[in-house]
């Protein structure tokens, strides 16, 4: 194994990696959880509300662009792990990456909430209410927490 | 056994008739002329996501770039 020197060290390809794993594997949390298991919402279910059943199809193929778009996310997540891997200043560090999954997850919870929930209007967390603030907060909230503790990992990946 | 039969012969022909009498009225649907704003839209955040990552992961080649030249100089 390599010896590197400490300031030669260089932990953004592993951070890097970790946020696009994490926002793609967030997405598909997004995606299983709140659109095909609990049903809160559609990718455009604020503009065309699923309810009827052409209209359920409709939302259901941009579903599938969606998942689409965040499979792509996680494969080059992938490949930059690998390649990150391979470069001997990149430091073997479990928190740095664990603290890049979460720090991508709660960035895309954030730029997508804001993007789609609160500047777009494409659609919000739960549909079924006519208050859709308190769960598109709650959804903000959520990033902004797994922003904090990704960013603790990170620096405690750093420190050792 | 026949009950299972009964259910899953009652249940296959609603599934078989249910596509072609609405995939005309959900390709209306999908290929609207917004299609393209809409794929747009959807894919606006994970292209974010998709270009910090990539940025943040080839940094030290890009840091020239937004780096002035004067920075350097004592």
């Amino acid at each position: 194994m390599q010896i590197v020197p400490s300031k030669q060290v260089r932990r953004t390809p592993l951070v890097a990696a970790g946020i696009l794993l994490g926002a793609g594997l967030g997405g598909f949390v997004d995606g299983i959880v709140l659109h095909q298991i609990l049903q809160w919402h559609n990718m455009l279910s604020g503009q065309l509300p699923p309810d009827t059943l052409v209209r359920a199809k409709v939302n259901m193929y941009w579903d599938g662009l969606f998942h689409a778009a965040v499979w792509v996310l996680t494969v080059v997540g992938l490949a930059m792990l690998w390649a990150a891997s391979g470069r001997p200043e990149v430091p073997h560090s479990g928190r740095t990456l664990v603290g890049g999954l979460l720090l991508g997850w709660g960035l895309f919870n954030v730029i997508e909430g804001v993007i789609d929930h609160e500047l777009l209007g494409l659609h919000h967390v739960y549909e079924y209410t006519p208050n859709h603030l308190p769960a598109d907060l709650g959804f903000l909230a959520l990033g902004l927490g797994l922003l904090l503790a990704g960013a603790g990992l990170v620096r405690a990946g750093r420190l050792r | 056994m026949k009950r299972l039969l009964f259910l899953l012969s009652a249940l296959l022909p609603s599934l078989a008739t249910a596509c072609p009498w609405c995939r005309p009225r959900v390709q209306a649907g999908i290929y609207t002329p917004a299609y393209s704003a809409n794929l747009l839209l959807v894919l606006l955040p994970v292209a974010v996501v998709l270009a910090l990552g990539t940025g943040l992961f080839y940094w030290d080649k890009l840091r020239p770039y937004f780096t002035p030249p004067y920075a350097n100089r004592a």
